[in-house]
C-alpha cells in the first residue's frame, strides 16, 4: 500500500466525522509518513497499522471524548491535587492500544462499561421523584401505623370502659343503700343497675385480658410461624 | 515492558516531551521521543495530541519545512501547570510504589 492509497482508504472509513476533524487527522499522517522519510516509507505504513485500525481509534476516542472532556478539565481547572482519584478513575481505566511483545500474556483490562452519564441521570431521577416515592412510602408507613393503632386503641378503650364500668357499677351499687332509707325503690334500682354495670365491668376486663394473654401472643405466633413456614418453604424450593 | 501506561501518564509524557522544545516540536517527533522511553504504536499519539490540543495543554502552529507544512506543537501555560502537577504526582506515586517494593508500608 502506497501511501496515497493508505491515506485515501483512512479518508473513506472517516467519511462520517466532521470534515474539519478529517482534515486535521489526514494531514497529520501525511506529515507523519513524509517525516519517516521516503525510503522508510513502506516500513512506516506497516508500523502504523491498518487504516481501519486507526479510524476506529480515532472514533472511539471521540465517543470517549464527552467523559474525558469532563475529567479532564476538572482535573485541569482546579489543579486537584488527586489526578488519581476518583474523578479520573474513568481516564484512567483507558488503556492505549500499545503494541507489546508479551500481548497475550497480558491483554488489556477490559473498559468499565458503566456509563457514568447513566449513573448521573438515574441519581437526578431518584432525587426528581422523590415527592412521589417517599410519599408512596409514607403512605405505607401510615397505614401500617394506622392499623396497628387502631387495635391498640380499640383493646385499650376496651380496657378503659371495663374499668371505668367496674368502678362506676359499684359506686352506683354503694350509694344504692343510703337511698334505699328515703326511697327503698330508687335504692333497689341503684342496687341492681350498679351489680349490672359492674357486671359489664367485668366481662370487658376479662374480653380485654383475654385478647392481651391470649390473642395478641396467638396473632404474634402466628405470623411467624407464617414467615418461618415461607423460609422453610423457600428452602425447600431451592434445594 | 509488563506495565500498562494509563492515559494520564502517556498524557504527562507527552507534555513532558513537548515542553522540552521551546521552538515546539511535531508529530512524528514526539512519537519517536516517547517511543524511547514506553512501547507504543506509530498511530496512538493521534488522538492524544488532538485532545491535549482541545484542553488547551498544547497549541499548534503551522510552519513551511522543505517545500511542505508542518505542524509544531507547543506547551500551553495551562499545559505547564499541568505537566507540573503530574510531575508533583509521580514523585509521590513512585515514591510509595518504590517503598511498598523495598520495605514494605511504614506507618508514620
Amino acid at each position: 500500500m502506497s501511501k496515497n492509497e493508505f491515506l485515501n482508504q483512512l479518508s473513506l472509513l472517516l467519511s462520517d466525522v466532521s470534515p474539519e476533524e478529517r482534515d486535521e487527522v489526514l494531514a497529520y499522517y501525511r506529515e507523519y509518513i513524509e517525516d519517516a522519510g521516503f525510503e522508510n516509507e513502506e516500513a512506516i505504513l506497516e508500523e502504523l497499522g491498518t487504516p481501519e485500525a486507526i479510524a476506529a481509534e480515532i472514533k472511539s476516542g471521540m465517543l470517549n471524548k464527552i467523559n474525558q472532556d469532563i475529567n479532564y478539565s476538572s482535573n485541569t481547572v482546579k489543579h486537584s491535587p488527586e489526578p488519581y482519584g476518583s474523578a479520573q478513575s474513568q481516564h484512567n481505566e483507558q488503556t492505549y492500544s500499545y503494541n507489546y511483545g508479551n500481548t497475550a500474556q497480558h491483554p488489556p483490562a477490559p473498559k468499565n462499561k458503566q456509563n457514568p452519564v447513566l449513573i448521573i441521570l438515574a441519581i437526578i431521577a431518584i432525587i426528581l421523584l422523590s415527592p412521589v416515592w417517599i410519599g408512596l412510602l409514607g403512605g405505607l408507613f401510615g397505614i401500617l401505623v394506622g392499623i396497628f393503632g387502631t387495635i391498640l386503641g380499640l383493646i385499650f378503650g376496651f380496657g378503659v370502659a371495663g374499668l371505668i364500668c367496674f368502678i362506676v357499677g359499684i359506686v352506683v351499687f354503694i350509694t344504692g343503700f343510703p337511698t334505699m332509707f328515703h326511697n327503698p325503690l330508687a335504692g333497689v334500682a341503684c342496687l341492681g343497675a350498679g351489680l349490672v354495670v359492674t357486671a359489664l365491668g367485668i366481662l370487658f376486663l376479662l374480653f380485654t385480658g383475654w385478647i392481651c394473654i391470649g390473642l395478641i401472643p396467638w396473632i404474634i405466633r402466628s405470623i411467624s410461624s407464617l414467615f418461618h413456614r415461607t423460609k422453610t418453604h423457600n428452602k425447600e424450593a431451592h434445594v | 515492558m509488563v506495565f500498562n501506561t494509563g492515559s494520564t501518564l502517556l498524557d504527562a509524557i507527552v507534555l513532558a516531551v513537548v515542553s522540552k522544545d521551546s521552538e515546539g516540536t511535531y508529530g512524528y517527533k514526539i512519537t519517536q521521543d516517547v517511543r524511547e522511553v514506553i512501547e507504543l504504536s506509530e498511530s496512538t499519539l493521534y488522538p492524544v495530541l488532538r485532545r491535549l490540543q482541545k484542553d488547551e495543554c498544547l497549541t499548534t502552529y503551522d510552519r513551511e519545512c522543505a517545500g511542505r507544512n508542518r505542524r509544531y506543537y507547543q506547551i500551553t501555560e495551562k499545559g505547564s501547570a499541568q505537566l507540573q502537577l503530574y510531575k508533583t504526582e509521580w514523585i509521590s506515586y513512585s515514591t510509595k510504589i518504590t517503598s511498598v517494593f523495598e520495605g514494605g508500608i511504614t506507618h508514620e
